[in-house]
């Protein structure tokens, strides 16, 4: 049975949901969280939403996206231009390697998984701001802001996992 | 029984799906590079497109940062109900104190006008003030800068300062129509020519991404103290003279630190200031700091009134 026009609006709506998502999770990581620290406490939403598109529906998520949702989010939050995109991007690909050994396990293991990228991620991110800064960025922003983003990944793929079941749907 | 594999190059860009994907993933990466590299140079095309892009997202992330606003204005609008009573008598006593320093300043601006018209001094010029919200903040550890929603339109230039109730936030350092990022005083870029108030010693306020800053080039000799204010200096014709940037806390073998005198926990407008500056400009001798911290007080109370300012420059 060949789909109908109506059909394949739908599955092409429906595949744009992860790129969307994602588009939303950089404007979230912008706005100002009000949270005592300033700067230093908005956790790398982007991040999270990286890793979990990219584990459990790379198809829907080509690398071209993750590289124009990197430069959107140093445009917006005011890094480096390409710095984000070339941290997204190796987060992508790792996060691609490795995501056969985590579906379909608990979700302790994924978490686990989550923390060594991310750390992994931040470590790359200080590494190069440091290099165009011409100076090592001072760590301790830098451990809050993994600490942070860490503690923000259940609820946030709480909520992806939501959407997920939309597209499944 | 499932056999995992050995971890080799074939086997992580294998789900990459063949040597299309393979190779655009390798050219995305090293486009990023690149892109990172020429942006670090400053080219006009890059920052002309960056501009663009943060107009367009500059009303979403108006509309996005209210809600924020509105829920940390309930959590403050609890906390003060638990501490009116303490609030009330803090208040009362500042004000006794304020109700003196308003005598002392009555006074002084008289004869302030009195002296003026005697020497026939040419007042600084008249700043216009734009006032904005902070709709986006970011770089986290990386950058800090904020965004905010007065642009091009509302007339804000690049250079121009940015202040809050208690003192500088930073300086304009990108603009569009509807949006510009101010650059905060702890950033690493940031290097401010400041005075220590009291000694009127010269240096330099830069931020390293931490929370406080540091003093830098000051010269040998030079008078300094825990608890002293820095004022800008007006220096090098970019930021007026006088605002206030800080208070020393820390004076060690590694150097100066600065407290700044802005909370940035609730930062959420700006003023930016525009005096018209295009070019070296001086304090005058023996003028006082307009957004100088009150002498005798502990706390970073608001202290800067437009309305003070406006008729002391009339």
């Amino acid at each position: 049975m060949r789909p109908t026009l109506a059909n394949r609006l739908d599955t092409w709506s429906r595949s744009l949901i992860p790129s969307l998502s994602l588009i939303a999770l950089v404007l979230l990581s912008a706005i100002p969280s009000g949270l005592p620290g300033f700067t230093a406490t908005n956790p790398s939403y982007a991040l999270i939403g990286i890793f979990y598109w990219t584990t459990f529906r790379s198809d829907l998520l080509p690398a071209s996206m993750v590289f124009l949702i990197g430069l959107l989010q140093d445009i917006l939050v005011g890094t480096p231009i390409g710095l984000s995109a070339v941290v997204l991007l190796a987060v992508y690909g790792v996060t691609l390697s490795q995501r056969r050994a985590m579906i379909g396990r608990p979700f302790y293991l994924l978490w686990l998984g989550f923390i060594a990228i991310a750390a992994g991620a931040i470590a790359l991110a200080w590494l190069l701001a440091s290099i165009l800064a011409t100076q090592p960025i001072p760590l301790i922003g830098i451990a809050m802001q993994l600490l942070i983003t860490i503690a923000a990944f259940p609820f946030l793929v709480w909520l992806l996992v939501r959407i997920h079941r939309y597209i499944v749907t | 029984m499932s056999q995992r594999r050995p971890i080799s190059f074939t086997g992580m860009v294998q789900p990459l799906g063949g040597l299309w994907h393979r190779f655009a993933f390798v050219l995305l990466l090293f486009i990023a590079f690149t892109v990172m590299l020429v942006g670090k140079a400053d080219i006009l095309i890059v920052n002309r497109l960056k501009v663009e892009i943060a107009d367009t997202a500059a009303p979403i992330l108006e509309v996005l940062s209210k809600p924020t606003q509105s829920i940390n204005h309930a959590i403050l609008a609890t906390r003060e109900w638990r501490d009116l009573k303490a609030m009330n008598l803090r208040l009362q006593e500042e004000n006794a104190r304020l109700q003196r320093w308003r005598g002392v300043a009555l006074e002084l601006e008289a004869e302030n006008l009195a002296l003026r018209a005697l020497t026939q001094f040419q007042p600084a010029p008249r700043a216009n003030f734009i006032s904005s919200r902070v709709i986006a903040d970011g770089g986290g550890p990386f950058v800090h800068s904020v965004m905010i929603n007065a642009g091009k339109k509302a007339g804000v230039r690049r250079g121009l300062a940015a202040v809050s109730s208690s003192g500088l936030v930073g300086t304009v350092v990108n603009f569009g129509d509807r949006h510009s990022r101010v650059l905060l005083i702890t950033d690493l870029n940031s290097q401010i020519p400041a005075v220590v108030e009291r000694s009127r010693a010269p240096a330099v306020v830069a931020g390293d991404n931490s929370p406080q800053l540091k003093l830098l080039f000051l010269p040998q000799n030079a008078n300094v103290q825990t608890g002293d204010r820095i004022v800008t200096s007006g220096h090098g014709g970019v930021l007026p003279a006088g605002i206030a940037i800080g208070t020393v806390t820390a004076i060690t073998k590694s150097g100066i630190r600065i407290t700044p005198a802005v909370d940035w926990d609730s930062l959420e407008y700006v003023r930016i200031l525009d005096y018209q500056l295009d070019g070296v400009v001086a304090a005058a001798p023996g003028e006082r700091p307009i957004f100088s911290i009150p002498r005798g007080s502990g706390e970073t109370q608001p202290f800067w009134l437009p309305k003070a300012l406006s008729e002391r420059q009339q």
